[in-house]
């Protein structure tokens, strides 16, 4: 899975009701210089974890610092792994 | 107002799987994946109404004062379960709020006044059904008092749900499903009343006039609300008090007399009480005038219905057509029973919310 693509398609969704959606270009990209806010973070670790199947308790640990790290903490803690980027996408909007 | 955008439907679903069976009027893609508790319906509906070309004409469109926003939030329930109602989670229109604070509203308004650039006042208004129509009072008092040339509103309703709907099915205010062998949603009318639920959303722009601003559907002339002598929040007077009260004083604010209010969107639930208190109201207050209402095609969109309502009868007067109250079953040539000709006057809108609030709003549509 291109976690890159992923993170920019989940900012359109998490962002439509803040503004313009961001945009990261690297793993090293950290997610708030990227432009995702307080209230944003909280809703990407709620979409992340319903995507791979991390139980709330579990998602509410995720790190927040770069894309690498958050997604990291995906693959060691998810249950399941979407088909793809679209089907993640369809799968919680 | 220069710009406005609604959403809502004309197409009544059966919500059957609820101890008060009903119809509403849903937007059902604004309920899928809702039971995640990720996705919340009413922000969906309200973010199908952000037009991208009014969002651009905002942000590329600069005033010289200043610009606000307002949210009128209706009801502001923001709820997902409640213990009492909607007990079963698989019923159709249940959802889950997961991340509490991203619905609460003001957090919400600020998220969406955002998205249209520089904003100098942001707030949030819950004066339930007259949500909508009573901030046009704060519309005309930052823009004539306050230095500003720019109000962005946006109105929609967070209590479409299995609680509001078992709310007013419990105490009968909603048109149930049992009713229907024998009665349609109508208003002020002998034998069909009272409405469905429906969900809703509108966007409108005000400004101030300048020159070469954009061509405006009406001009806002004067807003008022008001409350009646009631210990019952839940009830309204016979005697139209309320309803009076805010038409008078919308008259006093649009330094305009009765006379020339030729044209009036109702408030028109259907309830018994509501027929008798808003035509008690406006043949005391009003001339010759014609009224419709806009419920039993949409369904009651609660907070967003004065507002939204009042953009689609500006859409139907610029027509040259005022359509009639749907159902109605007797002949009545003011609170319409056929479509008739757009006439000439003042507009006037009216909304009522449960709490004591009556709302009233004039416009002149004279060179829309």
């Amino acid at each position: 899975m291109d976690y890159i693509a992923l993170f920019n398609e989940l900012t359109k969704i998490i962002k439509i009701a803040g503004g313009d959606s961001c945009e990261a270009k690297s793993l090293t990209d950290n997610i708030y210089e990227v432009g995702l806010d307080s209230l944003d973070v909280v809703m990407l670790s709620m979409y992340l974890g319903e995507m791979y199947g991390i139980d709330e308790e579990i998602s509410r640990d995720m790190p927040i610092g770069t894309l690498e790290e958050t997604f990291a903490f995906v693959e060691i803690n998810k249950t399941t792994e979407p088909e793809s980027i679209a089907a993640a996408i369809e799968g919680v909007q | 107002m220069t710009h406005s955008a609604t959403v809502y439907t004309e197409t009544p679903a059966l919500i059957d799987d609820i101890p008060y069976p009903q119809h509403a009027h849903i937007l059902r893609n604004s309920f899928k994946r809702a039971k995640t508790g990720l996705s919340y319906p009413p922000h969906k509906v309200l973010e199908s109404v952000l037009d991208s070309d009014i969002v651009d004409y905002v942000r590329n469109t600069p005033v010289n004062g200043k610009t606000a926003f307002i949210f009128a939030a209706g009801n502001q329930g923001w709820m997902g379960t409640n213990g009492r109602y909607d007990q079963s989670p698989d019923t159709e229109l249940h959802y889950k709020v997961k991340v509490p604070f991203i619905v609460l509203t003001n957090i919400y308004a600020g998220r969406i006044a955002a998205m249209f650039g520089s904003i100098d006042h942001i707030s949030t208004d819950a004066t339930a059904c007259a949500s909508s129509l009573k901030v046009l009072m704060d519309v005309q008092n930052l823009i004539n008092n306050l230095g500003f040339d720019r109000v962005i509103v946006l109105s929609g309703e967070d209590s479409v749900n299995n609680l509001t709907l078992e709310f007013f099915g419990e105490a009968g205010a909603s048109l149930q499903h049992a009713e229907e062998k024998e009665i349609k949603p109508s208003a002020f009318d002998s034998v069909n009343r009272g409405f469905f639920l429906g969900q809703g959303a509108v966007l409108a722009v005000f400004e101030k006039e300048r020159a070469g601003m954009p061509k405006s559907t009406a001009r806002l002339l004067g807003a008022y609300t008001a409350s009646e002598d009631n210990n019952n929040p839940l009830g309204q007077r016979a005697d139209g008090a309320g309803y009076t009260k805010a038409i008078e004083g919308a008259l006093f604010v649009a330094k305009t007399s009765a006379s020339v209010v030729e044209l009036v969107k109702t408030h028109g639930t259907g309830t018994p009480v509501n027929n008798a208190a808003e035509k008690t109201a406006l043949q005391r207050t009003l001339g010759n005038f014609i009224a419709t209402s806009y419920k039993q095609r949409i369904g009651h969109t609660m907070g967003a219905s004065g507002l939204l309502e009042t953009c689609m009868l500006f859409k139907d007067a610029a027509s040259g057509v005022v359509p009639a109250i749907a159902n109605r079953t007797e002949h009545d040539s003011v609170f319409l029973s056929a479509p008739t000709p757009t006439p000439s006057g003042l507009v006037l809108s009216l909304a009522a919310g449960m709490g004591n609030a009556y709302s009233a709003a004039i416009f002149d549509r004279t060179g829309a």
